[in-house]
């Protein structure tokens, strides 16, 4: 929370330049086309929409915020100084963007859209007083499949509503996902994971795994699931009802429970993170 | 009619349908099966058509066997009394020695015929677990992977298959699953080395920890021992190496 509060002000304070483009998808199949972004290193919120229009809005914002001083959290966000964000209009530094005014490039391929980042056009953090923030925002039809695949620490990635399958590898930074329809597939070495406002209706399976970092699900009470979890640390609402299944030959640090009556397989497993199941 | 007929395929190729619903399957696919169903048409046939032949051949073989022992006393001969009783005598153990023959073989049958079905039923789902494998999306290749769990460890083909997923698949969460399964057989030798050296070629840190809770897990010495060397050999990065050296250290306490 505190960090959207702090993302918000940054936002709010010092946005530098941004620009947005639409690609038309006249040629893409709604229901089987597929977003890749691949080496994102910006926070990337990725949107499904639901339109008639077949296009893909994406759209660009750079920030810059002066004599703050960054740190970089463990799980790849930035916590900054805020006695230093006095006086920030002072040294407001305008960096151009690309021809496209993003900073990414769009190939369009056979039912495909990838999208990636232009490698000059990475935010300059060593050498510059402040902290420069890239930021992008992409709207797709909801019918989409998405893959982002990003190692940096700066890449947070948010999706919300999409129906097609979601395939997420962020190594170091925070995934979050919101109104979930479709197959799950998240994992991470370092970066937090949340799963917020997890469809009741979904009816796919969902497989969330992390190395070091915690997983955060919350789950509707009306949800059928059969659950799978391992992780030497589990944090659980008391208020959800669950029915203990037999382990088999596993045991430790393995959980196995029905939700309801039990459906789509969850599958949640971190190696050295805490698991934490909320009611929404 | 096809969604019963779809859920009921995942529970065949999970191995937890009954008689009664596998009759049901068999007739719906020897019958119009939907189009979206059809590439299941042709194993199903296969299926069938192998448990016919098996059929004919157990029938022949019994038929057979009852033949056999009956020749000897349809030979007739003049007996004196003493040995007339050797003759009964010889005949009754004959009749005894035939039936335990025939009992046996009918038990043998019937368990060749169960051996022969779970093999059926196994190289399906080998079929099965190879199709899915080759699926462009990684919740397709899960799927596969959970049906090869209901696989024996003795199968090496599924288990070669298993270490291929562990080591070269795209997606992360993928060959965490494929080392969840591999972990379970990791008291084999040879699995459990396959395991420590995927750990050199996994560029994920999520793998590496599933690779190594799923050692762990065994609780053994060997198992104990091959995270130890995983750890020498620099296979883990520092920070994580580090951490797991304490972790062990409590380890040793308790195997």
């Amino acid at each position: 929370m505190k960090r959207e509060i702090l993302f918000t002000l940054l936002i709010a304070v010092a946005t530098l330049a941004s620009a947005q483009i639409t690609i038309p998808l006249e040629s893409f199949n709604i229901k089987e086309g597929k977003l890749i972004i691949k080496d994102v290193d910006h926070y990337i919120k990725i949107k499904g929409v639901d339109s008639d229009k077949h296009e893909l809005r994406v759209s660009g914002k750079e920030t810059h915020i002066p004599d703050a001083e960054a740190t970089k959290l463990k799980n790849g966000a930035i916590s900054i100084n805020i006695s230093t964000l006095n006086g920030l209009s002072k040294n407001v530094t305008v960096r151009k963007l690309d021809a496209e005014n993003l900073g990414l490039a769009v190939n369009k391929l056979d039912g495909v859209i990838q999208l990636y980042p232009k490698p000059e056009l990475k935010p300059k953090r060593s050498k510059s007083k402040g902290v420069y923030i890239i930021s992008y925002s992409v709207e797709v039809p909801s019918g989409f499949s998405v893959l982002v695949k990003a190692s940096s620490p700066n890449s947070e990635v948010e999706i919300e509503g999409i129906k097609g399958e979601v395939e997420v590898e962020n190594e170091k930074a925070p995934t979050t996902l919101k109104n979930i329809f479709g197959p799950l597939v998240v994992s991470s070495d370092y970066g937090a994971i949340s799963i917020q406002n997890f469809d009741k209706n979904c009816q796919s399976p969902v497989s969330v795994t992390s190395g070091t970092s915690n997983i955060q699900v919350y789950l509707p009470e009306e949800i059928n699931a059969d659950v799978r979890v391992n992780a030497s640390k589990m944090n659980m609402d008391p208020d959800i009802t669950w029915t203990m299944e037999n382990l088999g030959s596993k045991k430790r640090n393995w959980f196995k429970a029905k939700l309801n009556n039990g459906g789509i397989p969850v599958h949640i497993q971190t190696g050295t993170g805490e698991i934490t199941f909320r009611l929404r | 009619m096809e969604q019963r007929i779809e859920e009921l395929l995942e529970k065949y190729y999970a191995g937890s349908t009954s008689v009664e619903e596998e009759e049901l399957l068999e007739n719906y696919f020897t019958g119009e099966a939907n189009e979206e169903l059809a590439l299941h048409k042709a194993q199903f046939l296969y299926f069938q058509q192998k448990r016919s032949k098996q059929e004919e051949f157990r029938t022949m073989k019994v038929e057979e066997l009852i033949e056999t022992p009956g020749q000897p006393v349809t030979k007739g001969y003049t007996l004196t009394w003493g040995l007339g009783i050797a003759a009964s005598v010889t005949l009754l153990l004959l009749g005894f020695l035939g039936g335990m023959v025939l009992q046996n073989e009918r038990y043998h049958d019937a368990n060749q015929q169960i051996v022969d079905l779970k093999e059926d039923m196994s190289s399906l789902r080998e079929m099965f677990l190879i199709a899915q494998l080759k699926q462009p999306s990684p919740t397709e290749r899960i799927q596969g992977i959970s049906i090869a769990s209901n696989l024996s460890e003795k199968n090496p083909q599924v288990i070669s298959l298993l270490i291929k997923v562990l080591n070269e698949d795209a997606n992360n969460n993928v060959r965490i699953y494929a080392a969840n399964v591999l972990a379970e057989f990791a008291s084999n030798e040879e699995i459990r080395n396959a395991l420590i050296s995927s750990l050199s070629q996994q560029h994920s840190l999520a793998t590496q920890v599933a690779i190594v809770n799923g050692l762990l897990e065994l609780g053994s010495q060997q198992a104990f021992d091959s995270v130890q060397s995983a750890i020498e050999r620099g296979y883990l990065p520092k920070e994580y190496a580090e951490q797991l050296r304490k972790e062990l250290e409590s380890y040793k306490v308790k195997i």
